[in-house]
């Protein structure tokens, strides 16, 4: 059982909170739960999203739940698309012409690039296919692999 | 290049793309092999980077075992030989921090439903390094224009110089806009401090399994690692798909990956530690009382 704490992660700010949760004091009993719960500086986001009373959800890696600031930013963008029609574009409170670029801008430092360097759009896979398709070419890869052929 | 773990649809899509080169991707697509079925080495990918390699598309964290690979180290083993790196971060964003920029990464794209909570088909994430942005787009459309230019409707394309250039039609926009709210909480909260307390939840996660679960047939398949551990715990049972049939009757909701595997996420901003505990606790009642007997060993159309 690795219990090794091979990686310091950086801890800047939030200061005082989380500081005696020490995970190698391991006990499997609840009270160690809660006391990890209540030294836990992120539980306030917690409240944040909409859980289903009496479910436990593990698994938002595959879809993540819905946030209430989530669903707010949706339905603003609905309100616009109400009051502004087809110049929701370049007006109302997120115009959207610029929302691919806001929101890659908005992403860059979860990514470390600039915020050029992102953009929102597609699906995973239909992006995957824009860069095969940009960075896979003759001209790229120089005779390589069409040199196997 | 890519791996023999990664996950499907990004292999569809290199074969495809092969393809219409007019190549064989049987003989063209090279997937470097995992030793053991769950993790990957990065001496087996660096030692596959020959000169016949013209890309590599890498999963920064595998979606079954949860391992991250070290991105810096094969970027620049790829660069030295003068091939093109991209990551496919599905399974990072949100969850672990990048320095693609300081990685000198080439490309990079990832969904926005998992840990960023963009909802349901929520529209992807797509980087490109600067050093590319005069590339032309391989598929292009009138949303990759320079905005300036987008509205004068020449039938000369003028792309934007900036990774918006890669974008083709017209935004999905109310399949986008549930990110903005969200990502304002990422920044908030700070990925640095994200990143520590997912690494608490599964450090958790995995202690409670080794001392309660031992003795069950269970194998945690994901890197104990810190450095090697992404956003989730995959662990293994040959009952797995039943053994998940009988959590999801008690209101607890995991994941199933083909073969045997139970994919467990607690998560940075939504999950507690009681809810872990709980989690293993249930999952204890079902091997002692052989709960998932109740149900057939086969997975639904999902999971």
């Amino acid at each position: 059982m690795g219990r090794g704490r091979d990686l310091q992660v950086k801890n800047s700010g939030l200061e005082g909170s989380g500081e005696n949760m020490d995970i190698n004091n391991f006990m499997s009993t609840k009270e160690y739960a809660k006391t990890l719960d209540q030294e836990d500086p992120l539980v306030s986001y917690r409240e944040e999203f909409y859980l289903n009373p009496g479910m436990i959800y593990m698994d938002g890696n595959s879809l993540g739940l819905l946030s209430k600031r989530a669903e707010k930013s949706l339905m603003k963008s609905l309100e616009d698309w109400k009051k502004y029609a087809i110049d929701g574009w370049t007006e109302g409170a997120e115009p959207w012409f610029y929302f691919s670029e806001r929101l890659g801008e908005l992403s860059a430092p979860l990514v470390g690039a600039l915020a050029d360097e992102v953009i929102m759009g597609g699906s995973t896979t239909a992006n995957l296919h824009q860069l095969a398709a940009t960075f896979l070419n003759r001209e790229l890869a120089g005779i390589r692999f069409w040199r196997m052929n | 290049m890519a791996d023999e773990l990664t996950f499907p649809s990004d292999i569809y899509a290199l074969q495809s793309q092969l393809r219409l080169h007019g190549l064989d991707p049987s003989a063209h697509l090279v997937q470097v092999k995992s030793r053991d079925g769950k993790f990957l080495e990065e001496d087996d990918i660096i030692a596959e980077m020959n000169e016949d390699i013209a890309m590599i598309v890498l999963p920064t964290v595998l979606y079954r075992s949860g391992q991250i690979l070290d991105m810096e180290r094969l970027t620049k083993e790829a660069h030295a030989r003068g091939i093109m790196v991209g990551f496919d971060a599905c399974h990072s964003v949100g969850v672990i921090p990048h320095l693609f920029d300081n990685w000198e990464v080439d490309f990079a794209f990832w969904c926005n439903y998992k840990h960023l909570n963009g909802g349901p088909g929520c529209v992807a994430g797509l980087y490109v390094n600067r050093k590319h942005f005069a590339r032309k787009p391989g598929l292009a459309g009138w949303f990759g224009s320079r905005k300036d230019k987008q509205f004068d409707m020449e039938h000369t394309f003028t792309q934007a110089n900036s990774a918006g250039a890669f974008q083709i039609g017209t935004p999905h926009i109310l399949s986008m806009a549930p990110l903005l709210g969200s990502l304002e909480m990422f920044a908030e909260a700070g990925i640095e401090h994200i990143r520590k307390k997912s690494l608490r939840l599964t450090q958790y996660l995995m202690d409670l399994i080794q001392s309660e679960l031992m003795g069950y047939g269970f194998e945690i398949g994901s890197p104990r690692h810190e450095a090697k551990r992404g956003g989730h715990i995959i662990l293994e049972h040959p009952e797995a798909a039943r053994i998940c049939k009988a959590l999801k009757q008690e209101a607890i909701i995991p994941d199933y990956r083909e073969p045997d595997m139970i994919r467990l996420a607690p998560v940075a901003l939504y999950t507690s530690f009681q809810e872990v505990y709980e989690t293993v606790k249930v999952l204890k009642k079902i091997m002692d009382g052989r709960l998932y007997e109740n149900y057939e060993n086969k997975r639904g159309i999902i999971a």
